[in-house]
Protein backbone atom coordinates (compact mmCIF):
# COMPACT_ATOMS: atom_id res chain seq x y z
CA UNK A 1 0.00 0.00 0.00
CA UNK A 2 1.52 3.74 -0.78
CA UNK A 3 2.01 5.72 1.86
CA UNK A 4 -0.34 8.71 2.41
CA UNK A 5 0.35 12.20 3.19
CA UNK A 6 -1.17 15.38 3.82
CA UNK A 7 -0.20 17.66 0.57
CA UNK A 8 -1.11 21.05 -0.60
CA UNK A 9 -2.01 20.09 -3.84
CA UNK A 10 -1.61 17.67 -6.36
CA UNK A 11 1.74 18.79 -7.36
CA UNK A 12 1.88 16.93 -10.33
CA UNK A 13 -0.04 16.17 -13.51
CA UNK A 14 1.93 14.09 -14.84
CA UNK A 15 4.92 11.90 -14.29
CA UNK A 16 7.44 9.41 -15.73
CA UNK A 17 10.03 7.03 -14.49
CA UNK A 18 13.24 7.46 -16.65
CA UNK A 19 15.00 4.89 -14.45
CA UNK A 20 15.58 4.12 -10.79
CA UNK A 21 17.65 7.23 -10.25
CA UNK A 22 15.85 9.32 -12.46
CA UNK A 23 12.06 10.85 -13.01
CA UNK A 24 10.45 13.86 -14.70
CA UNK A 25 7.26 15.76 -14.14
CA UNK A 26 4.90 18.02 -15.29
CA UNK A 27 2.67 20.57 -13.32
CA UNK A 28 0.47 23.39 -14.99
CA UNK A 29 0.18 26.19 -12.22
CA UNK A 30 -3.03 27.11 -12.51
CA UNK A 31 -5.75 28.36 -9.85
CA UNK A 32 -7.17 24.96 -8.84
CA UNK A 33 -9.53 26.74 -5.97
CA UNK A 34 -6.95 25.33 -3.54
CA UNK A 35 -3.65 26.75 -1.85
CA UNK A 36 -2.85 28.61 -5.53
CA UNK A 37 -5.71 31.07 -5.05
CA UNK A 38 -4.42 32.46 -2.58
CA UNK A 39 -1.34 33.14 -4.19
CA UNK A 40 -1.46 35.64 -5.54
CA UNK A 41 -5.30 36.43 -5.72
CA UNK A 42 -5.63 37.94 -9.47
CA UNK A 43 -1.62 37.26 -10.33
CA UNK A 44 -1.13 33.42 -10.20
CA UNK A 45 2.73 32.55 -9.05
CA UNK A 46 3.43 28.79 -8.50
CA UNK A 47 5.20 29.34 -5.14
CA UNK A 48 8.76 27.94 -4.46
CA UNK A 49 7.69 26.12 -1.71
CA UNK A 50 5.54 23.99 -4.06
CA UNK A 51 8.26 23.53 -6.85
CA UNK A 52 9.91 21.87 -3.06
CA UNK A 53 6.50 19.96 -2.91
CA UNK A 54 6.04 19.11 -6.58
CA UNK A 55 9.82 17.82 -6.52
CA UNK A 56 8.54 15.65 -2.82
CA UNK A 57 6.27 14.36 -4.94
CA UNK A 58 7.70 13.28 -7.69
CA UNK A 59 10.29 11.16 -5.41
CA UNK A 60 7.86 9.53 -3.61
CA UNK A 61 6.76 8.03 -6.94
CA UNK A 62 10.46 7.06 -7.75
CA UNK A 63 10.19 5.66 -4.29
CA UNK A 64 7.14 3.86 -4.48
CA UNK A 65 8.08 1.94 -7.77
CA UNK A 66 11.73 1.27 -6.83
CA UNK A 67 10.51 0.05 -3.17
CA UNK A 68 7.21 -1.00 -3.47
CA UNK A 69 6.76 -3.71 -1.12
CA UNK A 70 9.13 -0.98 0.95
CA UNK A 71 6.16 1.46 1.10
CA UNK A 72 8.86 3.70 3.45
CA UNK A 73 7.65 7.16 4.54
CA UNK A 74 9.68 9.64 2.69
CA UNK A 75 10.56 12.81 4.56
CA UNK A 76 12.41 15.64 3.71
CA UNK A 77 15.25 16.54 5.75
CA UNK A 78 17.52 19.01 3.81
CA UNK A 79 17.33 21.93 1.10
CA UNK A 80 21.11 22.63 0.67
CA UNK A 81 20.54 25.27 -2.22
CA UNK A 82 17.23 26.27 -4.05
CA UNK A 83 18.18 28.97 -6.88
CA UNK A 84 14.45 30.53 -7.81
CA UNK A 85 15.40 31.64 -11.49
CA UNK A 86 11.94 33.17 -12.69
CA UNK A 87 8.63 33.54 -11.65
CA UNK A 88 6.16 30.45 -13.01
CA UNK A 89 2.79 32.15 -13.75
CA UNK A 90 -0.83 31.06 -14.58
CA UNK A 91 -0.57 28.83 -17.65
CA UNK A 92 2.59 27.73 -17.72
CA UNK A 93 3.93 23.97 -18.32
CA UNK A 94 6.64 23.34 -15.73
CA UNK A 95 8.41 20.16 -16.07
CA UNK A 96 10.31 19.27 -13.36
CA UNK A 97 13.26 16.93 -13.89
CA UNK A 98 15.04 15.36 -10.73
CA UNK A 99 18.15 12.91 -11.22
CA UNK A 100 18.68 10.90 -7.62
CA UNK A 101 21.68 9.73 -5.70
CA UNK A 102 21.45 6.63 -2.96
CA UNK A 103 24.53 7.81 -0.49
CA UNK A 104 22.65 5.09 1.80
CA UNK A 105 20.08 2.73 2.06
CA UNK A 106 17.41 5.12 3.62
CA UNK A 107 18.65 8.50 1.55
CA UNK A 108 18.12 10.02 -1.43
CA UNK A 109 20.13 13.31 -2.64
CA UNK A 110 18.52 14.76 -5.18
CA UNK A 111 19.45 17.81 -8.24
CA UNK A 112 16.13 18.95 -9.49
CA UNK A 113 15.99 21.05 -12.28
CA UNK A 114 12.60 23.09 -13.24
CA UNK A 115 11.97 24.89 -16.22
CA UNK A 116 8.95 26.17 -18.42
CA UNK A 117 9.41 25.55 -21.86
CA UNK A 118 13.61 26.33 -22.69
CA UNK A 119 13.65 28.59 -19.59
CA UNK A 120 15.09 27.48 -16.43
CA UNK A 121 13.25 28.77 -13.31
CA UNK A 122 14.50 26.44 -10.32
CA UNK A 123 17.53 24.83 -9.40
CA UNK A 124 17.32 22.37 -6.23
CA UNK A 125 19.36 19.80 -4.12
CA UNK A 126 17.32 18.41 -1.64
CA UNK A 127 17.66 15.00 0.53
CA UNK A 128 14.96 13.10 1.57
CA UNK A 129 14.82 10.27 4.43
CA UNK A 130 12.91 7.33 4.09
CA UNK A 131 11.68 5.87 6.77
CA UNK A 132 10.11 2.13 7.40
CA UNK A 133 6.61 1.94 6.84
CA UNK A 134 6.56 0.50 10.50
CA UNK A 135 7.15 3.62 12.04
CA UNK A 136 4.98 5.67 9.95
CA UNK B 1 1.91 42.64 18.07
CA UNK B 2 0.32 41.80 14.57
CA UNK B 3 -3.16 40.48 14.12
CA UNK B 4 -4.11 38.31 11.00
CA UNK B 5 -5.78 41.29 9.54
CA UNK B 6 -3.08 43.68 9.89
CA UNK B 7 -0.68 40.68 8.83
CA UNK B 8 -3.32 40.46 5.56
CA UNK B 9 -2.60 44.03 5.03
CA UNK B 10 1.07 43.92 4.10
CA UNK B 11 1.60 40.31 2.78
CA UNK B 12 0.17 39.82 -0.72
CA UNK B 13 -1.02 36.19 0.30
CA UNK B 14 -4.82 34.37 0.87
CA UNK B 15 -6.59 32.70 2.47
CA UNK B 16 -5.95 29.33 2.34
CA UNK B 17 -2.32 29.96 1.86
CA UNK B 18 -1.27 32.98 3.97
CA UNK B 19 0.41 30.87 6.69
CA UNK B 20 0.99 33.48 9.32
CA UNK B 21 -1.90 34.38 12.12
CA UNK B 22 -0.22 36.42 14.45
CA UNK B 23 3.42 38.28 14.52
CA UNK B 24 5.09 39.38 17.88
CA UNK B 25 7.62 40.96 19.14
CA UNK B 26 8.32 42.45 15.92
CA UNK B 27 11.49 44.87 15.88
CA UNK B 28 11.90 46.89 12.50
CA UNK B 29 14.57 45.59 10.17
CA UNK B 30 15.58 43.12 12.94
CA UNK B 31 13.48 40.07 13.90
CA UNK B 32 9.90 38.99 15.10
CA UNK B 33 8.45 36.10 16.01
CA UNK B 34 5.43 34.72 13.66
CA UNK B 35 2.78 32.05 15.29
CA UNK B 36 0.88 29.70 12.67
CA UNK B 37 -1.78 27.30 14.30
CA UNK B 38 -2.08 24.20 12.21
CA UNK B 39 -5.45 22.95 12.33
CA UNK B 40 -7.09 19.29 11.19
CA UNK B 41 -9.51 20.84 8.87
CA UNK B 42 -6.92 22.58 6.46
CA UNK B 43 -7.18 21.89 2.75
CA UNK B 44 -4.09 19.82 3.44
CA UNK B 45 -5.84 16.91 5.21
CA UNK B 46 -8.78 17.00 3.30
CA UNK B 47 -7.73 14.43 0.97
CA UNK B 48 -6.61 12.03 3.40
CA UNK B 49 -8.70 8.72 3.82
CA UNK B 50 -10.14 7.77 7.43
CA UNK B 51 -8.09 5.57 8.23
CA UNK B 52 -4.57 7.13 7.26
CA UNK B 53 -1.76 6.36 10.04
CA UNK B 54 -0.88 8.81 12.34
CA UNK B 55 1.95 9.79 10.81
CA UNK B 56 -0.31 10.97 7.50
CA UNK B 57 -1.18 14.06 9.84
CA UNK B 58 2.80 15.36 9.61
CA UNK B 59 2.13 19.31 8.11
CA UNK B 60 3.58 19.50 5.39
CA UNK B 61 7.55 20.45 4.63
CA UNK B 62 6.61 22.93 2.15
CA UNK B 63 4.22 25.05 4.22
CA UNK B 64 5.88 24.90 7.15
CA UNK B 65 9.02 26.66 5.03
CA UNK B 66 6.18 29.06 3.50
CA UNK B 67 5.09 29.75 6.68
CA UNK B 68 8.61 30.79 7.83
CA UNK B 69 9.18 32.91 4.55
CA UNK B 70 5.80 34.51 5.29
CA UNK B 71 7.18 35.99 9.02
CA UNK B 72 10.34 37.04 7.33
CA UNK B 73 8.48 39.03 4.32
CA UNK B 74 5.82 40.57 7.31
CA UNK B 75 9.20 41.43 9.18
CA UNK B 76 10.86 42.98 5.97
CA UNK B 77 8.13 44.50 4.46
CA UNK B 78 6.02 46.36 7.48
CA UNK B 79 9.09 47.29 8.05
CA UNK B 80 9.84 49.36 5.19
CA UNK B 81 6.26 50.38 5.08
CA UNK B 82 6.86 52.51 8.49
CA UNK B 83 9.72 53.99 6.93
CA UNK B 84 7.54 54.58 4.23
CA UNK B 85 10.03 52.89 1.79
CA UNK B 86 8.03 49.58 -0.02
CA UNK B 87 9.22 49.32 -3.50
CA UNK B 88 6.51 48.55 -5.95
CA UNK B 89 6.33 45.15 -7.24
CA UNK B 90 5.69 41.44 -6.62
CA UNK B 91 7.03 39.48 -3.49
CA UNK B 92 9.18 36.36 -4.46
CA UNK B 93 11.60 34.13 -3.10
CA UNK B 94 15.21 34.05 -4.88
CA UNK B 95 17.07 31.54 -2.85
CA UNK B 96 17.28 28.81 -0.09
CA UNK B 97 20.20 27.62 1.18
CA UNK B 98 21.06 25.50 4.34
CA UNK B 99 17.71 24.50 5.44
CA UNK B 100 17.27 21.47 7.91
CA UNK B 101 14.41 19.65 8.87
CA UNK B 102 14.10 17.72 12.00
CA UNK B 103 10.58 17.12 11.98
CA UNK B 104 6.94 18.14 12.04
CA UNK B 105 3.82 19.18 13.31
CA UNK B 106 0.35 17.80 13.66
CA UNK B 107 -2.80 19.78 14.38
CA UNK B 108 -3.23 21.01 17.16
CA UNK B 109 -0.11 22.06 17.44
CA UNK B 110 1.58 26.30 16.82
CA UNK B 111 4.47 26.62 14.60
CA UNK B 112 6.77 29.31 16.07
CA UNK B 113 8.91 31.09 13.27
CA UNK B 114 11.50 33.02 14.97
CA UNK B 115 12.90 35.08 12.26
CA UNK B 116 15.99 37.40 12.09
CA UNK B 117 16.85 39.71 8.63
CA UNK B 118 20.79 39.31 8.28
CA UNK B 119 21.25 41.78 5.40
CA UNK B 120 18.69 44.04 3.44
CA UNK B 121 19.21 45.81 -0.15
CA UNK B 122 16.53 48.42 -1.38
CA UNK B 123 14.87 45.03 -3.30
CA UNK B 124 15.50 41.86 -1.17
CA UNK B 125 15.95 40.79 2.32
CA UNK B 126 18.35 38.34 3.55
CA UNK B 127 16.24 36.33 6.29
CA UNK B 128 17.52 33.55 8.71
CA UNK B 129 16.05 31.46 11.72
CA UNK B 130 14.34 28.46 13.26
CA UNK B 131 11.08 26.85 13.48
CA UNK B 132 9.62 25.46 16.52
CA UNK B 133 6.72 23.68 17.87
CA UNK B 134 6.58 24.05 21.65
CA UNK B 135 10.25 22.83 22.45
CA UNK B 136 10.53 20.61 19.69
CA UNK B 137 12.85 22.22 16.95
CA UNK B 138 11.31 21.78 13.61
CA UNK B 139 13.69 23.27 11.12
CA UNK B 140 16.42 25.98 10.73
CA UNK B 141 16.86 28.10 7.81
CA UNK B 142 20.47 28.73 6.88
CA UNK B 143 19.12 32.06 4.64
CA UNK B 144 16.44 32.99 2.37
CA UNK B 145 16.39 35.97 0.36
CA UNK B 146 12.78 37.40 -0.40
CA UNK B 147 12.54 40.05 -3.11
CA UNK B 148 10.54 42.32 -4.67
CA UNK B 149 10.39 42.16 -8.29
CA UNK B 150 9.05 45.05 -10.49
CA UNK B 151 5.88 44.06 -11.86
CA UNK B 152 5.69 43.66 -16.14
Amino acid sequence: MTATYALPLAALDRYQLVSDHEVIATKLARDDGGYLSGHYPGSLIYPGMFMLESITQAVRTLVDSVQPRANPRVRLTAVPLARFLAPVAAGDQLSIQCRCRYPAADLIEVEANCRVEDNAVAQLRCTFRLDPAEHG
Amino acid sequence: MADHAEIAAVLPHRHPILLVDLVLDLVPFESAVGIKAISGSEACYGGLPELAPPAALEYPASLMLESFVQTGAFLWLSSLEQADARPPGTLVLTVLRDVVVHGAARPGELLRNTVRILRRMPEAAMLTGQIHAGDRLLAEVGSALAAIRPVD
